[in-house]
């Protein structure tokens, strides 16, 4: 019983101290294709209107250091949702280590670096593999400042 | 074979597209509608020497309904597909539902003369059979949703009995129309649809819940309407039957005056009647009779008959005469034969023919 107090009071003592203070924020779009007059096409990112199979969900996590110290080490993950899979080159994020993982987390590497078993042979990873998407920055975040990241997936 | 989806219509520059038709992929259906994805992101970072985890909010969405099938027919000949009067035609057409959802099918009632006829998706078995007295549920087929390896089809048999006396080269049609419905257990569905309703698409402009079904039908499958989701896929056949013509022709071979120059119907003169028989449909006619009816003048004893012939052979039995004892024209039967079918019914140049001569000598 003690010992619970003495933690509690610690914790509570020391988010008065710490100087770094992130938070995280998920926001989910509609990923749609934008078709120009000379054909070409882009990604625009929406609210979502009507969400079925076949098309895409796009997630945006933000950081946002509210301290007054620079965040370091920062990693952010995010398991691809169930019945979806993610698409091909779609995590983005200004400044970080993008890495996924085919194991639910358990390792990450880069895409290259990544195999799964199929009929007992060993052979790369597709997207649709991967369980997992990290983000690793390769700055601390200053106090005050935010980044987002992102990437996309497609409902199976 | 032909077949209606989505990938085909979608080529048409008449339609107005939905900006994001191009997303759609026919072959993913594989999570149901209703299901729910989940999305919770987590971060750790280090203040001075302490790791601290954090978790994100939760961002959840339902899946909506995508109302997308297909009808196939089972055609493989090159169109239109001939078929005989007095059969029937026949064709299979092949509903696929590539829904993720189930979906019930409402058939039309179709006209006298026409059945429809599937195997009930539900047991696998029972073969129901649709006519123009049927009501009820018979109507309606409910089809299960698949996946992409596995999708759910029902087979319809459209039969439509060509009459007996149907002209050759005429049109049949074995018609298809079906009107995607609510099936009995979309309880889950809002918008207080009820089974048997047509499925409409939720309407543009609804405010998206990500708590809340809504349903897009692929635009390319709406009618003129907006909201209602129907294929129809025709068959065209032709119809073969015997086509029978007969002309008859007089010529003056000879007179006793002139000889064969320039001869005139005079007492004595030899006249040649030519009766043609002529087959412009697909089928050979047989147990043609021809008969026909000859002026009084004739004295249609076998004095003053010359000759009969068929195809410009001697016949080897000659018409029965019968002469009214009234008018006293005679009425020739002849012996029944058979005209071959016509092997192109445009080009009278392959009709089947026979060619009946008889001479006569005028009294």
């Amino acid at each position: 019983m003690i010992k619970k107090l003495t933690l509690a009071l610690s914790l509570a003592l020391m988010s008065t101290f710490v100087s770094a203070e992130v938070t995280l924020t998920n926001s989910m779009f509609e990923v749609v294709t934008i078709t120009a007059a000379d054909g070409s096409t882009t990604d625009q990112w929406q609210k979502p209107d009507k969400l079925v199979p076949g098309e895409r969900v796009g997630y945006q996590v933000e950081v946002n250091n509210q301290g007054t110290e620079p965040a370091a080490d920062i990693v952010i993950a995010n398991p691809i949702p169930e019945h979806t899979e993610y698409v091909q080159d779609s995590a983005k994020g200004l400044g970080t280590q993008i890495e996924f993982s085919v194991d639910n987390g358990k390792t990450f590497a880069l895409p290259a670096q990544l195999f799964v078993e199929q009929n007992g042979e060993r052979v790369q990873a597709q997207a649709a593999d991967y369980t997992q998407v990290r983000w690793k920055l390769n700055q601390p975040l200053a106090a005050g400042t935010s980044l987002t990241v992102q990437y996309i997936v497609k409902i199976k | 074979m032909k077949l209606k989806t989505l990938a085909f219509i979608a080529a048409s520059s008449a339609m107005t597209l939905p900006a994001f038709a191009a997303d759609y992929d026919i072959t993913e259906f594989d999570t149901l509608f209703g299901t729910g994805v989940s999305n919770t992101a987590t971060l750790s970072y280090t203040s001075g020497t302490t790791t601290i985890d954090e978790t994100s909010n939760t961002v959840d969405f339902v899946v909506d309904r995508k109302v997308i099938f297909s009808v196939t027919d089972n055609q493989t000949a090159t169109d239109p597909v001939v078929v005989n009067a007095g059969d029937d035609a026949v064709t299979v057409y092949t509903i696929q539902n590539d829904s993720n959802a189930p979906i019930s099918f409402e058939l039309p009632v179709p006209p006298t003369g026409t059945t429809y006829s599937y195997v009930d998706p539900t047991d696998g078995t029972t073969v129901i059979t649709v006519d123009s007295s049927t009501t009820g549920s018979d109507l309606i087929i409910p089809l299960a949703t698949g996946d992409a390896n596995t999708p759910v089809t029902v087979d319809v048999t459209v039969t439509v009995a060509v009459p007996d006396d149907a002209a050759s080269g005429s049109q049949i049609f074995t018609p298809l129309n079906i009107t995607a419905v609510e099936p009995e257990d979309n309880a889950t569905i809002g918008g207080g649809v009820t089974a048997g309703d047509q499925i409409v698409a939720t309407a543009a402009g609804t405010a998206w819940d990500e708590d809340v079904i809504q349903t897009v039908t692929i635009g390319d499958l709406l009618n003129a309407d907006g909201v209602s989701v129907e294929l129809d896929n025709n068959q065209e056949f032709i119809v073969s039957a015997s086509d029978i013509a007969l002309v008859k022709s007089v010529a003056i071979l000879s007179d006793p005056v002139n000889g064969t120059s320039n001869p005139k119907a005079i007492p004595g003169a030899v006249v040649q009647y030519t009766l043609t028989v002529t087959n412009s449909g697909l089928i050979e006619a047989s147990d043609v009779i021809v008969v026909d009816a000859v002026p009084a003048v004739f004295d249609f004893t076998d004095a003053y008959v010359e000759l009969y012939t068929l195809d410009g052979v001697t016949m080897t039995t000659d018409p029965t005469q019968v002469i009214d004892a009234g008018t006293g024209v005679t009425t020739l039967t002849f012996a029944s034969m058979s005209v071959a079918a016509a092997t192109d019914i445009a080009d009278a140049s392959t009709y089947g023919e026979k060619v009946i001569t008889f001479t006569v000598t005028l009294p």
